[in-house]
C-alpha cells in the first residue's frame, strides 16, 4: 500500500464514521423537545466535562418523569468537543443550523465557553453556561449568554473577611499562567487590595509545572501570612507537598480547584488538611432539593456527586424556569425571562444577572480541609464547621 | 591450478538489470574453495556490481547464486554474511563514530565478551593496528580504515571474503601489509575474490582471474593466460596500458 | 527579590532532581530517533502509560512503585514496544520508505491520541496518584524530599545501566553500529530489524520508568505526558539528535535551566527557557551540544 492510498484510507474512515453520526442524529428527530451542548467528554477537561454532562442527563431524566417541559419529552443532543474552543464553535453552530435543537446549554470551562458563545450570539440563541465564569465572557456586550455559577470576582469574598477577622496582614501569590487561575489570582489581588491586606509576593508559573522548589523557596524568604495558589489538582497537590518538605507553613492557606476535589485528600492524606478553597456546592447544604439530587445522583452513577454536577443540574433548573416564564420556545421570550428572573438552585446563592448576563446572585462558600473532611466554614448559614486558623507549623501536626 | 578443489560459489547465467542497462549480463563462474580469486576489467565493466548482487545488496533480475549448494539470490544481505560470506567496500564502510576494537566487536559472533576481544586484538594486530584499538575509526587514516574493514570482514568468521579495491589509495607499506594479512589468511584455507585496478598486486596475488567487459564475462584463466588473452588485451587498449 | 545562598542551592538541588528524570526519559527518545529515525510523538504517552502501570500495580496489588519500575512498567512497556514495531512502525517503513521520518511523526501522533483518549476512557481522566514517601531530610538548611532522592538515585542508575549497556554488551555496540548505518550493519550480519524490535522495546521502557518515577511524585493522568514529548526533544535537539551522552546533559540542563531561571528572573519563564536555549543552539550549533556532524 502507497503512502497515498493510506492517508485516503484513513480519510474514507472519517467520512463514513461522521456519516453514521449524522444519520443517527436525524434518527433522533421526533416530538421532543431538543436541548443542544457541546461537551468536553475527550481532550483535557474530559473528567469535568463528564460531570457536567451527567447533572444535565440527570435532571433531562427526572424532567421527564414529572411530565417533561412544556408537556413535551425532552432529550440531549450532546457532542463532544474535545475540550478545544473551535471544535465547540463549530458544534454549537451545527447544532443550532442543522440540528435544529430548541434549547442550548454551554459547553464546559471559560475558555471553551467563550468561543461558542459568540456563535450563539450571532444567531441570537439563549444559552446557559453551567460550567464557565470568567467575567471576559460577559465583557463583550452580548445579550445571549447567561451565567450561573458565582463569578471570579466573587470566588473569595468570604476567605477574605476570614483573613481579615484573623488579622492577616500580608499575601503571597501564585497562579498557572492559564485564563482561569489568572483571572482568579487578578480578583484576589483587587480583594486584597480593598480588605488592605499588602501583597508582597506574586508569581506565576507555567500550566503543569512538575517542580515548586523554587518558588516555595522565594515564598518561604518572604514569608506572607496567607499564601494564595490559583491551582489545578496536580500543581495543588505538588505545591502542598513540597511545602511540607521545605517546612513551609504559612499562616493561612488558600487554593483554587485542586481542594474541591476529594482527590486532593486521597493524594495527600492528613497533609490536605487545614488547606481552604471556594466551594460553590457541598451535598451537605441544604438547598432545596439538594438531598434528593445528591441520592438520585449517586443511584444513577454509582459514585458521590461533585459540584460540576451540582451547577449543571441547577443551570438545567435556571432553563427550566425560563421556559416555563416564557410558556413558549420564542428564543427572544427566553432571553427575556432568563434576564429578569430569580431562581433558587442547589447552589448556595440564587440565580441573578445584570444587564449582561453575568452571575450576581451566586456566592462561593469557603471550605477547609479538617481531619481528613471538606468542611464548609464560611458563610455561617451553611457551616459545618469553624475555621481553624492559623494553620499549624508542619511540625506541630499530628 | 588444481581443478579438484570444492567450488564453494558458483553463479550462473548471472544478470542485474538497472532499468533498460544491463550491468551483469549471463555472468558464469566458479569459485574455488581456498583460492585467491581476482576480478577485473575497465571502469563501469560491472566488477561491484557483481559484488553487490552476490552479497544480497542487489537483488538479481536472473540467474543463480549457488553458495555451498546452497541457493542465496534473493536473501537478504545479513543472511548471507551469516551463511559465511563477507566483504568490504571501494569506499570503506567502517562504523565510523565507533572505536576501532568496537568496530570488529560489533560483528563478532555470539560468545563471551573476553574471547571476542582477544579475537578482535588478534585481527587488529595482525594488521598492524593493535595500538589504535582505542582509537574512533574515523580519526584513522584512508588506508588504515580499509585495512579496519578488512580485519572486520574477518572477524565474522566468514569462508569467502569480497575485497572490492583493498589497495586503492593506499600507501605501499600498507599494501604490502594487506597481500600479507591476505596470504596468511588464505594460507588457512580462507577463499577471496579481490578487485583490483592495481595489476601488479592482481598479477602477484590472485591464482585465477576473471575479466568482465559491459558485464559480459570475456576472459578467465590464470594470470598468465589473462595476460595474452586478445580479448582481455582489447578491452584494456585505450584505457589503461598497465596490463 | 533578594536571592541568598541557600535559595540558590535549593533551586540548584530541585533543577538536578527534575533534570535526572528528564534525563531517563529523553534517552529514551535519543535511542529510538537515533537507530530507528522514527520521531516518536508519543514518547510521553509512553511516559503516561508507565506512571498508569506503577499505579495500578500499587493500588490493585500492592507492589512497591519502585518494585514495579522493574516487575511491571519496564517489562510492559517494553513489550508493548516491541509490539507496536513489529506490526505497526515496521510496516510503515514498508509502506513509506522515502518519507519515513515524516510518516512515523504522523503515526506516532495518530497512535498518541489513540492511546491518552483509551486512557480517558478506561481509565478516566480523573487525577491518580500513589502516597509514598512524604517526608524530607533537611541539611544545613536545604531540603532534599525523600522521594525526590530517591528518583534521583533510580534515574541515575538506570540511565547509567543502559550507557554501560550500549558501551559494552555485544548488543549495545550491534545497536550503536545500527544506529551509525543500518546498510553497512546488515552487511556485516547485524539483524537490524530485531534490533529496532529491541531498541523500541527499550525506549518505550525507559519512557515507562520515568513514567513510573513521575507517579510518586505527582498526581498523574492521561495528559500527562504531552509535555515530555516536547521537552524530550528539545532535549535531543540541545544535546544531538541521537546522542546519548546529549541527552543526559542535555536533560540535567534542561532541568537546572528551568530552576535557575525560575530563581532569577520567574516560574512563568522557565517553560521559555527550554525554547529559547532550543532556539539558540539550532541558530548556532545546529548538531547539537554532543551533535556529531553527518552520520
Amino acid at each position: 500500500m502507497s503512502a497515498k492510498k493510506f492517508f485516503f484510507m484513513n480519510i474514507l474512515l472519517v467520512l463514513t464514521v461522521s456519516i453514521i453520526f449524522l444519520f443517527t442524529s436525524i434518527a433522533f428527530a421526533g416530538k421532543v423537545i431538543k436541548i443542544g451542548a457541546s461537551m468536553s467528554l475527550t481532550g483535557k477537561y474530559a473528567r469535568t466535562g463528564v460531570y457536567t454532562k451527567n447533572g444535565y442527563e440527570l435532571w433531562a431524566e427526572q424532567i421527564n418523569a414529572r411530565g417533561g417541559l412544556l408537556g413535551q419529552k425532552v432529550k440531549f443532543v450532546v457532542y463532544d468537543d474535545q475540550s478545544d474552543p473551535k471544535k465547540a464553535a463549530k458544534l454549537y453552530e451545527k447544532l443550532i443550523t442543522s440540528d435544529k435543537v430548541n434549547l442550548l446549554m454551554g459547553p464546559y470551562s471559560s475558555g471553551v465557553t467563550f468561543a461558542a458563545s459568540t456563535v450563539t450570539e450571532k444567531y441570537k440563541f439563549p444559552m446557559i453556561t453551567a460550567g464557565a465564569t470568567s467575567e471576559e465572557i460577559w465583557k463583550r456586550g452580548y445579550k445571549y449568554v447567561f451565567g450561573t455559577g458565582p463569578h471570579n470576582e466573587l470566588y473569595y469574598v468570604g476567605a477574605f473577611e476570614i483573613a481579615k477577622k484573623w488579622g492577616f496582614k500580608t499575601i503571597g501569590i501564585i497562579n498557572a499562567d492559564d485564563l482561569f487561575p489568572s483571572s482568579l489570582a487578578k480578583a484576589v489581588h483587587k480583594l486584597a487590595k480593598k480588605s488592605g491586606i499588602k501583597e508582597i509576593f506574586s508569581e506565576e508559573f507555567p500550566k503543569g509545572a512538575k517542580d515548586f522548589t523554587t518558588i516555595i523557596t522565594k515564598l518561604k524568604a518572604k514569608n506572607p501570612d496567607i499564601l494564595f495558589g490559583g491551582t489545578y489538582l496536580p500543581d495543588s497537590v505538588l505545591i502542598v507537598r513540597q511545602m511540607r518538605e521545605q517546612k513551609y507553613s504559612p499562616k493561612m492557606i488558600i487554593l483554587s480547584v485542586g481542594p474541591s476535589l476529594p482527590d486532593f485528600q486521597k493524594s495527600l492524606g492528613a497533609d490536605a488538611n487545614y488547606v481552604m478553597c471556594e466551594s460553590f456546592w457541598e451535598p451537605a447544604i441544604n438547598t432545596p432539593g439538594n438531598k434528593e439530587f445528591t441520592e438520585a445522583y449517586k443511584k444513577k452513577f454509582g459514585a458521590e456527586p461533585e459540584y460540576h454536577s451540582a451547577w449543571a443540574y441547577s443551570g438545567c433548573q435556571v432553563l427550566e424556569k425560563a421556559v416555563k416564564e416564557a410558556g413558549c420556545l420564542d428564543k427572544e421570550k427566553i432571553r427575556k425571562a432568563l434576564a429578569k428572573i430569580e431562581v433558587t438552585t442547589l447552589l448556595p446563592g440564587v440565580y441573578k444577572v445584570d444587564s449582561t448576563g453575568m452571575q450576581i446572585g451566586q456566592i462561593s462558600m469557603v471550605a477547609q480541609w479538617l481531619d481528613g473532611k471538606r468542611e464548609v466554614v464560611w458563610p455561617d448559614k451553611h457551616a459545618t464547621k469553624k475555621a481553624v486558623l492559623p494553620v499549624p507549623s508542619w511540625d506541630k501536626r499530628k | 591450478m588444481d581443478v579438484q578443489k570444492e567450488v564453494i560459489l558458483r553463479l550462473n547465467k548471472l544478470t542485474k538489470n538497472f532499468g533498460g542497462l544491463t550491468a551483469v549480463n549471463n555472468v558464469s563462474l566458479d569459485i574455488h574453495r581456498g583460492v585467491i580469486h581476482g576480478l577485473i576489467g575497465p571502469n563501469g565493466s560491472g566488477k561491484t556490481t557483481l559484488i553487490n548482487t552476490v552479497t544480497g545488496i542487489y537483488k538479481a533480475s536472473g540467474g543463480s547464486i549457488i553458495f555451498k549448494d546452497k541457493e542465496i539470490k534473493g536473501l537478504r544481505s545479513r543472511l548471507i554474511s551469516e551463511l559465511g560470506i563477507s566483504r568490504t567496500f571501494q569506499i570503506s564502510r567502517i562504523f565510523s563514530r565507533m572505536t576501532v576494537l568496537e568496530n570488529l566487536l560489533v560483528v563478532a559472533p555470539k560468545g563471551g565478551i573476553k574471547e571476542n576481544v582477544e579475537k578482535a586484538m588478534q585481527l587488529l594486530k595482525q594488521v598492524g593496528l593493535e595500538e589504535n584499538y582505542k582509537k574512533i575509526a574515523s580519526s584513522l587514516p584512508y588506508g588504515q580504515r580499509k585495512l579496519l574493514e578488512f580485519a572486520r570482514a574477518v572477524m565474522t568468521e566468514p569462508e569467502l571474503i569480497f575485497l572490492d579495491e583493498p589497495t586503492a589509495g593506499v600507501t605501499l607499506k600498507l599494501i604490502e601489509k594487506t597481500i600479507e594479512f591476505i596470504h596468511s589468511l588464505n594460507n588457512n584455507g580462507m577463499t577471496f575474490v579481490i578487485v583490483e585496478h592495481n595489476m601488479k598486486v592482481i598479477m602477484s596475488v590472485c591464482e585465477r582471474i576473471f575479466v568482465l567487459e559491459y558485464g559480459k564475462k570475456i576472459a578467465e584463466g590464470t594470470p598468465k593466460e589473462v595476460q595474452t588473452n586478445p580479448e582481455v588485451i582489447r578491452a584494456y587498449l585505450g584505457e589503461e596500458r598497465d596490463i | 527579590m533578594e536571592i541568598s545562598l541557600s535559595m540558590f542551592i535549593q533551586s540548584l538541588v530541585g533543577g538536578i532532581f527534575q533534570g535526572s528524570i528528564y534525563a531517563l526519559v529523553a534517552l529514551g527518545l535519543t535511542i529510538v530517533f537515533g537507530v530507528m529515525r522514527v520521531l516518536n510523538l508519543a514518547h510521553g504517552t509512553f511516559v503516561m502509560l508507565g506512571a498508569y502501570m506503577t499505579f495500578w500495580a500499587y493500588t490493585l496489588f500492592k507492589i512497591d512503585p519502585l518494585l514495579s519500575i522493574i516487575l511491571v512498567s519496564m517489562p510492559a512497556l517494553f513489550i508493548l514496544g516491541l509490539a507496536i514495531q513489529r506490526w505497526l512502525i515496521s510496516r510503515l517503513f514498508v509502506i513509506a520508505p522515502e518519507d519515513f521520518e515524516l510518516m512515523s511523526a504522523i503515526f506516532c501522533f495518530g497512535l498518541s491520541s489513540l492511546f491518552i483518549n483509551l486512557a480517558i476512557y478506561f481509565w478516566t481522566a480523573d487525577f491518580r496518584s500513589v502516597r509514598y514517601i512524604t517526608d524530607a531530610l533537611t541539611i544545613g538548611g536545604i531540603s532534599f524530599s525523600k522521594v525526590r532522592i530517591i528518583s534521583f538515585v533510580v534515574a541515575i542508575a538506570i540511565t547509567s545501566a543502559v550507557a554501560l549497556f550500549l558501551k559494552k554488551a555485544n548488543l549495545g555496540i550491534a545497536i550503536r553500529a545500527t544506529s551509525q548505518n543500518r546498510n553497512s550493519a546488515e552487511i556485516c550480519g547485524i539483524p537490524t530489524k530485531r534490533i529496532f524490535l529491541f531498541v523500541f522495546g527499550l525506549g518505550c521502557a525507559l519512557a515507562a520508568a520515568g513514567g513510573s518515577l513521575l507517579s510518586i511524585q505527582y498526581a498523574i493522568y492521561p495528559q500527562i505526558g504531552d509535555d515530555y514529548t516536547t521537552k524530550s526533544f528539545c532535549i535531543i535537539i540541545l544535546g544531538g539528535m541521537g546522542s546519548y551522552l546529549g541527552a543526559f546533559a542535555g536533560g540535567l540542563i534542561l532541568g537546572l535551566a528551568e530552576a535557575l531561571s525560575s530563581l532569577f528572573i520567574g516560574a512563568k519563564f522557565s517553560e521559555a527557557v527550554a525554547f529559547l536555549a532550543l532556539i539558540l543552539i539550532l541558530l548556532f550549533k545546529p548538531t547539537g551540544l554532543f551533535g556529531k556532524e553527518g552520520s
